[in-house]
């Protein structure tokens, strides 16, 4: 079984993928940050990671540079609500670093799904 | 007369006579004894030659008689009838030795001893020696002088006929008389011819002095010791309005009042012992007046040097003392008067300078006299002579206003340094000066450049009065006024006038009109600066009152600036400032700035207002730019803020609608639901990524964009998302032009505006022009909107509607975020707030006009490579 590792700081966003991998069959973890993440990666057998980018204690970024570094071959798919700063496109940054796939939030259940699939093909 | 006369003569021949004879006598007297002497010597020597030669007295005697009588014969007697006798005494007889010169015979015969003939002889023989008138040998009366020979016992006689001596006084004594008688009665008769005339003359003096005295104003008296009146004159008549008789014989204290006696009698004491009075004052009062008397008072002496009485003299001194009295006033007046001339002269407020000219005009004669005419060329020819000239002018005397403007101590301290003072051109201002004297002119001004006693420089103005009369050339009244503040004055004047010019040449040259305008209806302008015409409207259209101030204020700020400038004027205010639109010729309006002063009168009436003016349209616009970009930054802000929370919570609607919509089976009535929870997450999502390009969260990348191809593809666009029932057409540049832009932002700028054009115009025959074409920057639409970095062309897109149009109102808000007129929930209020900041992050400038049922027109200018 796919297991996919949903790193958000919002538990609202955790839920809603958590509800639509699901629906497919994937085995959904959760992380609230970057640090938590890495520690789940860290103790359990991970095939993708979602992270979303602005987060408390370690940013996406930072985390997707983190993996990366570990397991270049990872899945990592990264997520972002944007905003808050202006001319940093964080989601872009995420590509250059080592995110497969970028998505922007809010997406729909259909896009996410594809995305995964894309990634773990 | 005679008797006198004969006496006078009688005495004088007396004396004569008298004289005469003393004379003869002495000179027979000294004859006679020189003769006797001689013959006694002769004898005596004779008598001791006779010892020697044994002869007798008797012989020797003899012998001596021979020596006298030899001696005698050569002697012819003195005047006709002197002569010598000598004889002796015979017996009785007196016998005669010598021949004598009366030639009656040769020896006079022998008188008998004791006759009265030869009575000198008699007197010589009896040993005397004298002098007498007696009769001679002859019986002749004569003057004889007798002295004995003693020796010989002889007498000499030394004679002259008494007649001979007598004679020319008889004669004279006759011809006296004659003369006298002769002189007598021609003194006789002219006596007799001009005593008639001289007493005539003395009887008519007399009368003449009586007259003179008793028509004498003086009064005129004498009195005697008992001071009695003994003499009055008429003048004393009239004084005591009496007449004469019943004056004389009174004394003033039987006449008059015993106090106006008194004073009459003054001093009559002491004039009767012999003192003299002169102007003793009395006053009588004579019809009510108090008349005023000098009296002279003396007395009356006489030979013997007695005091019979005293005479005076007394005058009515009246009208004398008043004249003296009024002399005195006019002496006073007009030492006053010259005191006050002497006091203006000396605190005048002018420089004065009294000058002698006298000197100077005497030479100038004297040149003249040479042949001098042209007096100002002889002296600018002759430079020294003209110094010698001004040399000869006296300064008499100067007063302190001169000390004061020269900055002189003293006087002293004055005239030692007078000839610094003269300016460079004094010398010339002194030919001047020369020659106004030279031609006869009333007067001479000019203006010289002087020095101050410490050096520094002053300006004067110089008066002198030329006098014609030469007793005026001793004092010539020179007047000099400091005008050295008017010249600083003057100076700054025209500095000022022209930092005045400068001022308005700068206003002029500035972008603010200075106005200044009358508080009256209308407010007509006074003045404007030429500038004005930088608003189309030239100054004279002003200042002519063709045109006033409120006729260019636009209408509908005039109310306002009515009621502005009259709160401030009631506030009491000095300035204030507003903005206003103004009016221009070619109907387009423009945002003025104006900063009014309020002028007042001293009554604190408002005259005039004075506006300096600033065209801020420019300004305006780009404050609407800076304003719209400070309210697009601030929502940009806002809007970065709230995205990534926003999406964050369209996250679980829109992928948990979708999700549980793709659970249900497709007639599901609940998937029909969930599918419109979707769209409208969807929808929010829209808006979301709109507000992030707005607030340029999503950065925008420009790229060269082919601009044909853009107006192209977006054509199509277009075609396919407006309502088929507007009309859209568009042009293509004839010459291809690339531009650096986003093409998906440049795409929903011409979507935004096309839909809100489609929204607005909602009917048959809407129609939408796109025309595109290149500009240079200084197209006049574009020009005043381009700030630094501006390119040289613009592509010019001008999107144009046949709407309603939109009102003023509305059309300065339109760029604003979320402001939008469509019903709450059509329109989101951020499309054209997009466009602007989609054109402003292209360097781009967009307009947009609206005329009410005519249409908008949009009209955007993008920067060409």
């Amino acid at each position: 079984m796919v297991k996919i590792l949903v790193i958000d700081d919002e538990e609202l966003a955790r839920f809603t993928i958590r509800e639509v991998l699901e629906s497919k069959g994937y085995s959904v973890l959760e992380a609230g940050d970057g640090e938590k993440g890495i520690e789940i990666f860290h103790s359990e057998h991970i095939d993708l990671i979602i992270t979303d980018i602005i987060m408390p204690k370690k940013e996406g970024v930072e985390t997707i540079i983190e993996l990366r570094k570990e397991a270049p071959d990872l899945k990592i798919i990264a997520i972002s609500g944007g905003g808050r700063t202006r001319n940093l496109d964080f989601l872009k940054l995420a590509g250059e670093y080592g995110a497969n796939k970028v998505i922007a939030k809010p997406f729909s259940a259909t896009d996410l799904l594809s995305a995964v699939q894309e990634c773990l093909e | 007369m005679v008797f006198v006369v004969s006496l006078v003569v009688s005495l004088a021949l007396g004396a004569w006579y008298n004289s005469v004879i003393t004379e003869q006598s002495a000179r027979l007297v000294e004859v006679a004894q020189s003769r006797a002497r001689m013959i006694e010597a002769i004898a005596e020597y004779d008598r001791l030659d006779g010892y020697n030669h044994d002869r007798t007295h008797a012989d020797s005697e003899k012998v001596t008689l021979g020596q006298v009588a030899s001696a005698h014969k050569k002697f012819k007697g003195f005047g006709d009838t002197g002569e010598f006798t000598l004889a002796k005494k015979e017996g009785n007889k007196i016998v005669f030795f010598l021949k004598h010169r009366h030639d009656i015979e040769d020896i006079p015969k022998d008188v008998v001893w004791g006759s009265d003939v030869a009575a000198p002889m008699h007197k010589a023989l009896q040993g005397e020696s004298g002098l007498l008138i007696g009769l001679d040998y002859r019986g002749v009366e004569v003057i004889a002088a007798y002295e004995p020979v003693k020796l010989l016992n002889y007498g000499l006689v030394a004679k002259i006929d008494l007649s001979e001596i007598k004679k020319p006084f008889i004669y004279r004594a006759i011809q006296l008389i004659l003369i006298s008688i002769t002189m007598v009665t021609i003194a006789a008769l002219f006596f007799m011819r001009i005593s008639t005339k001289l007493l005539r003359k003395i009887e008519h003096d007399e009368a003449l002095i009586r007259g003179v005295i008793e028509s004498a104003e003086d009064l005129i008296f004498a009195k005697n010791l008992t001071g009695q009146y003994i003499f009055v004159n008429r003048a004393m008549e009239c004084l005591y309005n009496l007449p004469k008789a019943k004056i004389l014989g009174k004394t003033p204290h039987e006449i008059l009042p015993e106090s106006l006696a008194d004073n009459m009698c003054l001093n009559d004491g002491l004039v009767l012992k012999n003192i003299k009075f002169n102007n003793l004052e009395c006053h009588f009062l004579i019809d009510g007046e108090i008349e005023t008397y000098h009296t002279n008072k003396s007395p009356m002496v006489l030979d013997n040097g007695q005091i019979s009485g005293q005479i005076g003299v007394s005058r009515n001194v009246t009208e004398q003392i008043k004249t003296e009295s009024s002399l005195k006033d006019a002496v006073e007046k007009l030492d006053y008067t010259a005191q006050k001339y002497q006091k203006i002269f000396k605190t005048a407020e002018v420089s004065l300078w009294d000058e002698d000219f006298t000197e100077l005009c005497t030479a100038l004669e004297k040149l003249k006299n040479k042949g001098v005419v042209d007096i100002r060329k002889y002296l600018n020819d002759h430079l020294s002579e003209a110094y010698d000239l001004a040399a000869l002018i006296k300064i008499n005397d100067v007063n302190d206003k001169t000390l004061a403007i020269y900055g002189a101590k003293s006087k002293e301290d004055f005239f030692n340094s007078v000839t610094d003072t003269f300016g460079e051109d004094g010398i010339h201002i002194f030919i001047d000066e020369v020659e106004a004297l030279w031609t006869g002119e009333r007067s001479f001004t000019a203006k010289s450049k002087q020095r101050k006693v410490d050096g520094s420089e002053i300006h004067v103005v110089i008066s002198i009065p030329l006098p014609k009369d030469k007793k005026l050339l001793k004092n010539v009244p020179v007047s000099i006024v400091d005008i050295t503040e008017r010249i600083i004055f003057e100076q700054k004047m025209v500095e000022e006038e022209k930092a005045k010019a400068e001022l308005e040449f700068i206003v002029n040259q500035s972008p603010i009109v200075a106005f200044l305008w009358k508080n009256k209806e209308g407010w007509p302008v006074e003045y404007v600066s030429e500038n004005v015409s930088a608003w189309g409207y030239s100054k004279e259209q002003f200042e002519t009152n063709k045109i006033s101030f409120s006729d260019i204020i636009e209408p509908r700020d005039l109310k306002k600036m009515s009621e502005e400038i009259q709160k401030y004027s009631e506030k009491y205010e000095d300035s204030f400032t507003q903005e206003y639109r103004i009016l221009t010729p070619d109907g387009s309006v423009r945002w003025i700035d104006d900063k009014t002063w309020i002028r007042r009168n001293a009554q604190g009436e408002i005259t005039h207002y004075q506006g300096i003016c600033i065209d801020i349209t420019e300004q305006k616009e780009f404050e609407r730019q800076l304003w719209q970009a400070q309210k697009s930054e601030s929502l940009g802000n806002m809007a970065g803020g709230i995205a990534h929370d926003f999406n964050n919570m369209l996250l679980p609607i829109i992928a948990l609608a979708d999700l549980t919509a793709n659970q249900l089976e497709d007639n599901d009535p609940i998937r029909k639901r969930l599918i419109k929870i979707l769209e409208s997450g969807q929808n929010a999502q829209e808006l979301v990524k709109r507000l992030m390009i707005f607030a340029r969260e999503e950065e925008t990348l420009l790229k060269e964009v082919d601009v044909n191809d853009l107006l192209a593809s977006s054509f199509d666009l277009l075609q396919a998302t407006i309502p088929s029932s507007m009309e859209i057409t568009c042009n293509l540049l004839e010459k291809n032009v690339n531009i650096l832009g986003s093409y998906a932002q440049l795409q929903s700028v011409f979507i935004n505006i096309a839909k809100n054009a489609a929204d607005a115009v909602q009917g048959k025959n809407a129609l939408l022009d796109i025309k595109t074409s290149v500009v240079l920057n200084n197209f006049p639409l574009l020009k005043s909107f381009l700030k630094d970095g501006k390119s040289e062309k613009y592509l010019h897109i001008r999107m144009k509607d046949n709407g309603p149009g939109i009102n003023q109102k509305h059309l300065a808000r339109i760029f604003d975020p979320f402001f939008t007129t469509k019903p709450v929930g059509e329109g989101t209020g951020m499309g054209l707030a997009m466009v602007l900041s989609i054109v402003s992050a292209h360097h781009g400038v967009i307009t947009v006009n609206s005329r009410l049922n005519k249409g908008t027109t949009f009209d955007i200018y993008l920067p060409i490579i």
